[in-house]
């Protein structure tokens, strides 16, 4: 096996090369902290009770809930109209200080949750039950005068409701939100939803009466998204260099790639598919798959990394044994695949279907949820036997450096430099990974448990969630390009081999 | 500041001035709803809280006018907020978010404040702004309004959506949710139970010595804690008259038939109404017509027959 950079490289340089790494990771936590908005934000919409005329199909006109085009609405439900229908209308955003706001392409997706609102009324009700909508989202740009339409769903959901502490008249049932629609693009100026709830044929009538809609839109803040694109877009060419530089070297070996240079090679290209900013292009273009499409890309990613960590380890395993060989790895890759599946396939049935209808979601059915959850669950079981295996192989690893540590300082000078530095290399990818994965893992609760601790009031100066996505983002990239110029082989070392070779001739 | 964007009489500010008034309403009837069965029952007028007026009209603080006080406030901040989030209103601010100019640049950047932060701005506005904290009064009404505000702020909900890589928990987004305004007048209503007789000293409330003997020693008022000046009177008299003359109330037996649960203030309401202020029960029975046995068909259809029963009514008489 080949000598690699680290093995040759000077303490000086090395040092060097950790301390520029950790001012980068630093600066990208910071610019996450402070100086990009939180990633997202949510704006909680009262939907207008409009009334409108019977159609057919319903909802044939659209029903504006303010602006020059109001509809005729009523306060509440109790209100008795007649040949009249009644419409949930939403439209965003809003007006602000007598400014009518747009949506900004920098907001890259929209995603709309609703919650209903029920009151409570002297007994209890059944729930689940199912909430039945005919929904319609449509859009307008600046200078139109029409609304058009972008689609129109026939919708239902799980309706989930828990009466209230104090079962009382007038206090509200709490209820699950439901999410509504997702959209992978914000490509238009103004949105507008409406929503009727149909009651033919007995439909609706387990839910009852509900009250009020509201309905709460998210979408990527423009600040974070901003900061985002500008750190993909300088760690791109950087990542491209040390890609680059790394394959030269490997051509210039003179002997074949051996199964880690090529799976370490392969990492690289992965992380610049996952890296190539793209996502420029939605200023201009109209690109709904691009949610699906980063789902697809970090999948992608993250799959070539848990491969190249069993092949690296199984290529550390000191056991005389030649492998080099990918399908020698073939039980612990198709745990890897197999979870991958499971999750594309969880994913297209997700966001792939809602290219076609944003309104969909798999959670919506029992037959969807149970599918759904099935594909995590299986996931989830492939991921837990791809650890064990890591951990299997890891333990052999580090027995078989305990075996060597002995017979070492018996071994010829050179055998003894070869095995030196498969343990230094290999103890210094632990190290290095195991610290990006905890800190990973605590990225991930800071980021679950910050938003538990809501502070009314305070001025968040600091945005840790945002500081989180930047943070990991980069280390992961940071962690890439270490390897890749790490674990490059090195010339010297071919060198140092050819001049002992020499002298002991 | 809101003042200087929102000057006295101008458009904005007359928008303003309808959504207020229906808050106070708003506040106004959960008040009476909450002290139904009490002997003070919360008459109130608009104009005794002040939300036009420069001074408070009344001329004690007493631990109901603070419960009124705070209702008000919370309810007007309630309605703005609600108004904010339907579009109805145009004025609503979209200000305090981060690192953003004023306009558009700051919902581009890092969206909106949420609406109930502007709610809570103009009730100060209406409440606070008109009063200087130099004397007891005023500084009891300004921690009252903060009560208020502060209910509305602690029966908010907060909803979480996950929405990271297919779904999963790496990105979150969370919100509060405003709730119903029932659950605002029963947390005040909490409050109010355990409100606190102030003195004022130094240019800031203490609580009164008597209190202050108690178990819990601390000095420090929360801004859960109601606070008064002047114990209630008696208020089963007032002038000299019964008070209570001609309310009604439930019967503990009705109470329990009813399956209302214990704590409900219902119970005992007789007692407390007629029987403790000196008057009689007196029990009527009449002939109900309501609609019954509805069949709900969404929104404006609901069919219903219709049903007569006899309804026992209680009443206190001399």
């Amino acid at each position: 096996m080949a000598g690699v950079v680290l093995e040759t490289l000077s303490n000086r340089k090395l040092l060097g090369l950790v301390i520029g790494v950790l001012v980068l990771q630093v600066v990208a936590f910071l610019i996450g902290g402070l100086i990009a908005p939180a990633p997202n934000s949510a704006t909680s919409l009262l939907a207008t009770k409009c009334l409108g005329e019977i159609t057919e199909p319903p909802l044939r006109d659209w029903l504006e809930p303010w602006g020059q085009n109001k509809c005729v609405s009523i306060q509440s439900i109790d209100e008795v109209f007649h040949d009249k229908e009644l419409v949930f209308a939403v439209r965003f955003p809003l007006m602000r200080e007598n400014v009518q706001l747009d949506m900004s392409r920098w907001f890259q997706n929209i995603m709309a949750i609703i919650n209903v609102e029920k009151v409570y009324k002297n007994r209890d009700l059944a729930f689940p039950a199912t909430l039945h909508m005919d929904a319609r989202l449509g859009y307008k740009n600046k200078g139109d005068d029409h609304w058009t339409e972008l689609v129109r769903s026939t919708e239902t959901r799980p309706l989930k409701c828990e009466p209230p502490e104090i079962k009382d008249d007038g206090y509200n049932y709490h209820c699950e939100v439901l999410s509504l629609f997702e959209l992978g693009s914000c490509h238009h100026d103004y949105y507008l939803v409406n929503i009727r709830l149909p009651m033919q044929g007995g439909l609706n009538s387990e839910t009852g009466r509900i009250d009020d809609l509201t309905l709460v839109e998210i979408h990527q803040n423009g600040g974070f998204t901003r900061v985002w694109f500008a750190l993909k877009t300088f760690v791109f060419p950087l990542l491209l260099m040390a890609l680059a530089w790394n394959a030269h070297r490997v051509r210039k070996l003179d002997r074949q790639a051996n199964l880690l240079e090529k799976s370490l090679l392969c990492l690289g290209c992965t992380l610049v598919l996952l890296d190539l900013p793209v996502e420029w292009l939605t200023l201009w273009m109209h690109m709904p798959f691009m949610l699906l499409f980063s789902d697809i890309r970090q999948g992608l990613f993250y799959s070539v990394l848990f491969s190249f960590w069993i092949i690296f380890t199984g290529e550390h395993l000191m056991d005389q044994l030649e492998r080099n060989r990918l399908v020698l790895y073939w039980k612990h890759l198709s745990a890897v695949v197999f979870g991958c599946i499971c999750l594309f396939v969880f994913d297209m049935c997700e966001r792939g279907i809602q290219l076609q209808n944003p309104f969909y979601s798999v959670w919506a059915t029992t037959v969807g949820m149970r599918l759904a959850l099935a594909f995590i669950v299986m996931a989830g079981v492939a991921g837990c036997c791809y650890f064990l295996f890591l951990c299997y192989m890891v333990l052999k690893v580090f027995r078989n450096i305990g075996a060597k540590r002995e017979s070492i300082p018996s071994m010829a000078k050179n055998r003894r430099k070869f095995y030196l530095g498969l343990i230094f290399r290999f103890k210094f990818l632990m190290f290095m990974t195991l610290l990006c994965a905890a800190m990973t893992v605590i990225a991930f609760i800071i980021v679950n448990v910050s938003e538990g601790y809501w502070k009314w009031g305070a001025d968040n100066t600091v945005q840790y969630n945002s500081a989180m996505q930047t943070g990991v983002y980069a280390m992961w990239n940071l962690y890439v390009i270490c390897l890749l110029i790490l674990y490059a082989p090195s010339h010297k070392y071919k060198m140092l081999q050819e001049q002992s070779e020499a002298t002991r001739e | 500041s809101l003042n200087n964007f929102l000057k006295a009489g101008s458009k904005s500010y007359m928008a303003l001035v309808d959504s207020v008034s229906s808050g106070t309403q708003l506040g106004l009837r959960e008040c009476q709803e909450q002290f139904k069965w009490e002997r003070w029952n919360c008459p109130l007028k608009q104009s005794v809280l002040r939300p036009f007026n420069a001074r408070v009209q009344a001329d004690t603080v007493t631990k109901e006018i603070s419960f009124g006080q705070a209702i008000t406030c919370a309810g007007v901040a309630h309605t703005i907020t609600k108004n904010c989030s339907s579009g109805e209103f145009e004025n609503c601010r979209c200000d305090e978010s981060k690192k953003g100019k004023k306009g558009g640049r700051t919902w581009k950047w890092g969206g909106c404040s949420d609406n109930l932060r502007f709610g809570e701005r103009v009730s100060k506005l209406f409440f606070d702004d008109r009063v200087a904290a130099t004397d007891a009064m005023a500084t009891v009404n300004l921690h009252n309004n903060e009560v208020g505000r502060t209910a509305l702020k602690k029966t908010m909900e907060l909803i979480c959506k996950c929405h990271g890589v297919s779904g999963s928990c790496t990105t979150k987004t969370c919100w509060q949710h405003l709730s119903d305004f029932r659950s605002v007048g029963t947390f005040l209503k909490r409050c109010y139970a355990r409100a606190i007789d102030v003195d004022f000293q130094n240019g800031a409330l203490q609580q009164t010595a008597t209190r202050r003997h108690r178990r819990d020693r601390s000095e420090l008022i929360r801004k859960t804690d109601l606070v008064y000046l002047q114990t209630s009177p008696d208020y089963c008299r007032v002038n000299g008259s019964y008070a209570t003359l001609g309310r009604q109330c439930v019967r503990s037996s009705a109470a329990a038939k009813s399956g209302r649960r214990n704590r409900h203030p219902e119970r005992k309401s007789c007692h407390r109404l007629c029987k403790a202020c000196g008057l009689k029960v007196t029990d009527k029975v009449v002939e109900v017509t309501s609609s019954c046995k509805c069949k709900f068909k969404w929104c404006c259809e609901v069919a219903c027959q219709q049903c007569r029963r006899k309804v026992e009514l209680s009443t206190c008489t001399l």
